[in-house]
Parts: structure tokens; sequence; C-alpha cells
């Protein structure tokens, strides 16, 4: 669960590094092994979904603060 | 070749730390019959089969199995397949099914991500390989680099 805003920019982070390893599997592989792209793009998108889960998660939580103080 | 020793917080300091398999028993197998030891079998069984199936490259391991837990929920692991790996692949059904996420957690019981050195060579701009290098409550921790 991302609670602060630091732990919102690591998460992005993380975001970022696993986009890019994947990007650079699928690029890889369309030239070599096109068929092996699904097999190394599952674990990618679950850990994806996860943190962008999570992001999400963290961002409606601050709207409901946010507007409960107003 | 020895790791560091672990933080407070139960983690290695940061970094990828190279090891060897025979450390990695002693520092983190755990007692018998106990879930660590379970893991520790189970990544010890998917390194075995790796082998036969001449799969070679670097394992980095992340998640609670190379921290100071005593009762670890996993492990999650990047894998970095050696040059000539996509080849193997495609002429082992059972040596893909290795690198296969969701057969990963059921049988070995970890989350692996498949890369290649290959891919690191062509687009280094986009292997940055730091993708487990923060704890769950996103602080810097430290991982543990294996060949296999």
């Amino acid at each position: 669960m991302i609670e602060t805003p630091e732990q919102l920019e690591i998460a992005l982070n993380q975001t970022a590094s696993f986009k890019g390893m994947l990007e650079a599997m699928q690029r890889h592989l369309a030239e070599t092994q096109p068929a092996l792209i699904p097999l190394a793009s599952e674990g990618y998108e679950k850990q994806l979904n996860q943190l962008q889960a999570d992001i999400c998660d963290y961002l409606l939580r601050q709207r409901t603060t946010t507007q409960k103080a107003a | 070749m020895a790791l560091p020793d672990f933080r407070d917080d139960g983690w290695l300091p940061a970094g990828h730390h190279p090891t060897t398999w025979e450390e990695l028993v002693v520092v983190f197998g755990g007692q018998p019959e106990t879930k660590r030891r379970r893991i520790m079998e189970r990544l010890l069984l998917c390194r075995d089969r790796a082998r036969e199936y001449n799969i070679t490259g670097r394992l980095l391991l992340n998640g609670s199995f190379i921290s100071t837990k005593a009762e670890p929920g996993d492990f999650d692991a990047i894998f970095v397949g050696d040059e000539g790996i996509e080849d193997i692949l495609m002429e082992n059904t059972e040596a893909r099914l290795l690198l296969n996420y969701q057969v990963c957690k059921e049988i070995y019981g970890g989350d692996l991500l498949f890369f290649s050195a290959a891919a690191a060579r062509k687009y280094p701009e986009f292997c940055r390989l730091d993708g487990f290098d923060y704890s769950k409550d996103k602080r810097p921790k430290g991982l543990v680099e294996l060949k296999i």
C-alpha cells in the first residue's frame, strides 16, 4: 500500500523500470522469437497491474481526504 | 564472496550482492520442516531444472525470503538468461514451462520475471534491473544475485 508522496514516487519508478524491461524484451523477441513474447510478458504485466492498482488506490484516497478537508 | 550484514530492518543493505548457492542455503535455508526451508527446497528444484535444460544466467532474488523474516512469504526474482536462451526455450516445452509465470508461482513458489542478456545488450536504455530495489514500505534494500 502506498501512503506517502515518497512511496508514490518510488512506485512510479518501479513502474517505469518494469515497463522498460517489458518493452526491451518485447522488442528483442519480436526480432528473434516472437512466439516467446506472451511467456516473457506475463510476469511484468502482473507486477505492473499491481503497481498501477496501488497507485490508483493512493490517488483516490488522497482525493477523498482533500474533499473531506474542503 | 560473503553477503553483508543485515540492517536493523531485516533487509540487506542497498545493492545487488553476488553470492553462491552454498552461502544462500546457509544464510537463508532455515531449519528443517519450516516454511523457509520449503521455499529453499523449491528454489533449488527450480535451479536444478534450469541446469537440466541447459538454461544459464543470473538470478536476482528478492522478497521476504532474503530478509531475516522467520516466516517468509515467498521469493520474487528477475532471471536474466544468457545469450541463446531463446533457442533453448523454443526447442524445449519443459524449459518454457520453467519460466512460465503461473507455473513458477504454483510449483516453485516464486514470482519470476524473465529477461535476457541479449535484450539488455540491445536496449541498455530500458534495462535498469532496479524494479525490486525497494521494500514494500518503499525503502531501498539489497538483492541477492546468483549464477545458474
